[in-house]
């Protein structure tokens, strides 16, 4: 058993050169994610959004045939971390799951923060403490309401992050924090229009998450793809013919 | 006072200033920033230089990202407010995980994206910056580009840790913010009673004491653990640590185990041919961690840190440590149950000096103490000491230039004379001598545990951040918490997981070579046979199995070690 254990990185080396030839052959990746509009919505039974366009684009370069299945959150964390083959995305790369998967990071760099009714002013914020007497807005499973709940911040919590919209108008939270390009989607789909945000706070940089046993090499391909994607400016340019394509404004 | 500082100002040298800048300084300088080792004239100095040096990013917004420890609340909530109000350039000063911040300096490096203008990134990673070409060199810096946002009382011979951030080249690629050490700690006031003293002296045949060696942390260990049990009425442990399998368990691990142990070479400031981590170098060139490639990172020495590592886990520490991380546990100690701690992060003193704790006399004192680490059985003089965190602003190349020169005015604002004493203050991270030397840290020396005395000595110096032979510590710190936590968790033997980790580092050291060409790029050795690196001289070493006799020592003559090589 030691002794198979020692040649373990050798067997992974070995997986790794096997997987770089295989890369050059089409390979089949089945991929997970969940709703989180913009950036993962279905439309008539397709997954769409601007996530789901970097990440198709990114298997195209790599060589990968994939099919995209969209799942409720936690089932399709789940099927990432037992199914072969199989990456979910966009997830919060976290101390505690760093271990569960292979990482492909990062596809999406969010920017994070603070909304307010458009009849209210909130000029005065200028750090995170100025929000300490304030009713903060946020949903179950956020990563961003749990870092500020973490800090003692009175963060409510929605069950889903477009109910925030009606909170905030109702009066009911006093702001509303959130990803920058998610708040004003859920606005616009509202029909409103909300003000910039007057504090943004925390960014976020979220990767696709694969399953342990999928081999080094695939990933590393996967990874030097992103890489020159970014550099490229092709994710620059899938992001701009989002925004136009859904009419909104991104930073 | 503070008027007559205000009325001083406002006929003075500065009259080309709008009032309102002056209102809003003076009320900084009032407020705020009333101790400083500088003269109130010369803070008002410091402060109108900065305004004129912002001018030209007056309506900027920055963002810059930090670990979360007290220091860094201090600077995202009152310095980056101070740094608006002086310079007219907006900060957003995020905090977060220190793992977090690696992954989003790693994204940038990646991407090329400009997530943030700057980084407090920890020093352990000087290794990756002077060899990856992504990070500035801050001397070059300071005298082009930068050289009109450059503060001239920076005085960057009065910073304690700059040898930490300076490459084998000589440049200098980062700036330190923050410093903490890795140091002994325990309950000075059971270790002083007599009835535990005299019990612990018929059991072990010595005096309970600072202990010097392992050994004696192991009976100390087993003394409060097993012997004592309760204290005033309280289930007391005799160590503690932790083991969940996250990043802060290797960072647990590499930070002092092996090298306290004595896994590597002597010389300071990480063991030269072989360092704390068990890679070998020749030249600066990274030439393997496994024993059959010249390292130690599978030697007897490292085999036995990560042994004694697991079983006192096990045995000596209060169940739930197990499965607690680095937060956790060190959060555990405010509970007032432990007696020791082999090595404490000295960043968590401002929390355990809190009146109305438990730990805590009545006048303010602290029932603890922190002290020298003890000594593992492989250890000899002339090795590494201890570990010293050195959280230092960083900026990236990708960065473009306006918004470097912005984020480094608030970088010198941050570490400048005119609030760094108050910083101290506030996280008790020393970065500046001037402030672990003045009056004020005099004062508050008592009520600090011993903090003040270790940064006034040369412990300073010699308590060492990981080196630079670590070529990539975002990948290879990965490899301590996936092979130990297999160790922890029953999964694998130790030796197991210590050859499984070394064979790993010795790979990726393969894979670096190609990826990051350089004169100091990894290049392998060719595997040799095992004994004939244990038989050589130094690191890696041949077993050694002798029981050693527990040792220790007085608190005052303990802490005479920080004195001395």
């Amino acid at each position: 058993m030691r002794g198979l254990l020692g040649k373990l990185p050798r067997l992974a080396a070995l997986c790794c050169l096997w997987s770089s030839v295989q890369a050059s052959e089409p390979m089949h990746l089945n991929l997970v994610s969940f709703v989180d509009a913009p950036y993962v919505l279905p439309v008539e039974h397709r997954p769409h959004g601007l996530v789901v366009d970097y990440v198709e684009a990114l298997m195209k370069r790599a060589g990968y045939s994939y099919n995209i299945e969209v799942l409720p959150p936690k089932r399709a964390v789940l099927h990432a971390l037992t199914q072969e083959n199989t990456c979910v995305f966009p997830i919060e790369r976290s101390q505690e799951r760093e271990v569960e998967f292979h990482w492909v990071s990062p596809v999406l760099i969010s920017r994070h923060g603070f909304f307010h009714h458009p009849d209210k002013k909130f000029d005065n914020l200028r750090v995170l403490e100025d929000v300490r007497s304030l009713r903060l807005g946020s949903y179950l499973g956020s990563g961003l309401g749990e870092y500020l709940a973490s800090m003692g911040f009175d963060v409510d919590y929605a069950a889903e992050n477009s109910a925030n919209i009606h909170k905030l108008l109702a009066g009911r939270i006093d702001l509303w924090a959130s990803d920058e390009i998610s708040a004003h989607f859920i606005a616009s789909l509202d029909g409103r229009q909300l003000p910039p945000s007057p504090l943004v706070f925390f960014t976020t940089v979220r990767a696709m998450g694969c399953q342990r046993d999928m081999p080094v090499g695939i990933i590393q391909n996967l990874t030097d793809t992103l890489r020159a994607m970014y550099r490229d400016g092709s994710f620059e340019k899938i992001k701009q013919a989002f925004a136009k394509r859904m009419g909104i404004a991104l930073p | 006072m503070c008027l007559l500082l205000l009325g001083s100002v406002l006929v003075a040298p500065i009259q080309a200033m709008p009032s309102q800048w002056e209102l809003r300084a003076g009320t900084w300088l009032e407020n705020e920033f009333f101790i400083s080792t500088l003269s109130p004239e010369q803070q008002w100095q410091e402060l109108r230089w900065f305004a004129a040096a912002a001018k030209p990013y007056q309506g900027m917004t920055v963002r810059v990202v930090s670990e979360r420890i007290d220091t860094h609340w201090y600077e995202a909530n009152v310095l980056a407010r101070a740094f608006e109000d002086i310079t007219g350039i907006r900060v957003i000063h995020e905090v977060t995980g220190e793992d977090d911040v690696i992954k989003k300096l790693q994204s940038q490096v990646l991407s090329g994206v400009n997530i943030y203008d700057a980084f407090v990134n920890d020093s352990d990673l000087i290794g990756f910056h002077f060899r990856s070409g992504e990070t500035v060199k801050l001397d070059e810096f300071m005298q082009g580009a930068g050289k009109d946002v450059t503060l001239p009382t920076l005085d960057l011979d009065d910073f304690i840790g700059l040898a930490f951030t300076t490459g084998p080249d000589g440049h200098l690629y980062q700036l330190p913010d923050q410093q903490f050490a890795n140091l002994y700690w325990y309950r000075a006031d059971w270790f002083a009673r007599p009835e535990l003293r005299e019990q612990f002296k018929d059991i072990y045949g010595y005096e309970l004491d600072v202990p010097v060696n392992w050994a004696a942390y192991e009976d100390i260990a087993e003394f409060f653990s097993m012997h004592v049990k309760e204290i005033d009425g309280e289930r007391v442990w005799g160590h503690m640590d932790y083991g969940k399998s996250d990043p802060s368990l290797g960072w647990r691990i590499s930070d002092a185990w092996l090298s306290l142990a004595g896994a590597g070479d002597k010389g300071l400031p990480n063991g030269l041919p072989v360092d704390e981590w068990g890679i070998r170098v020749e030249n600066c060139r990274p030439v393997g961690a496994s024993v059959a490639r010249g390292g130690a990172l599978d030697s007897p020495a490292a085999i036995y840190a990560v042994s004694k590592y697991v079983e006192w886990l096990k045995k000596f520490a209060p169940p739930e440590a197990l499965d607690m991380n680095f937060t956790e546990a060190g959060n555990w100690l405010q509970k007032g149950n432990i007696a020791q701690q082999i090595w404490w992060y000295s960043a968590f003193t401002a929390a355990l000096t809190k009146p109305g704790t438990s730990i805590v006399n009545e006048d303010g004192t602290p029932k603890w103490r922190m002290a020298p680490s003890p000594k593992g059985a492989y250890w000899q003089p002339g090795m590494k000491l201890g570990y010293q965190d050195a959280g230092a602003w960083t900026f990236l190349k990708s960065t473009p230039l306006p918004r470097m020169k912005a984020a480094w005015l608030y970088a010198q604002f941050v570490v400048s004379k005119t609030v760094s004493l108050k910083k101290t203050i506030e996280g008790l991270t020393p970065v500046r001598a001037s402030d672990i030397e003045s009056e004020v840290m005099t004062q508050r020396a008592a009520k600090l545990g011993g903090l003040v005395e270790f940064y006034r000595s040369r412990g300073r110096e010699l308590w060492t951040p990981t080196g630079t032979n670590v070529p990539d510590y975002i990948r290879l710190s990965n490899y301590w918490w996936l092979w130990v936590g297999r160790a922890t968790s029953g999964e694998l033997s130790v030796v197991q997981a210590m050859r499984g980790m070394a064979n790993a580092f010795d790979d990726t050291l393969q894979e670096l070579s190609e990826r990051m060409p350089g004169p100091c790029s990894p290049k392998l050795n060719s595997p040799r046979p095992i004994d004939a690196w244990l038989n050589s001289e130094g690191a890696p070493k041949q077993p050694f199995n002798a029981r050693v006799q527990g040792e220790t020592r007085p608190y005052e003559e303990a802490v005479r070690a920080w004195s001395f090589r």
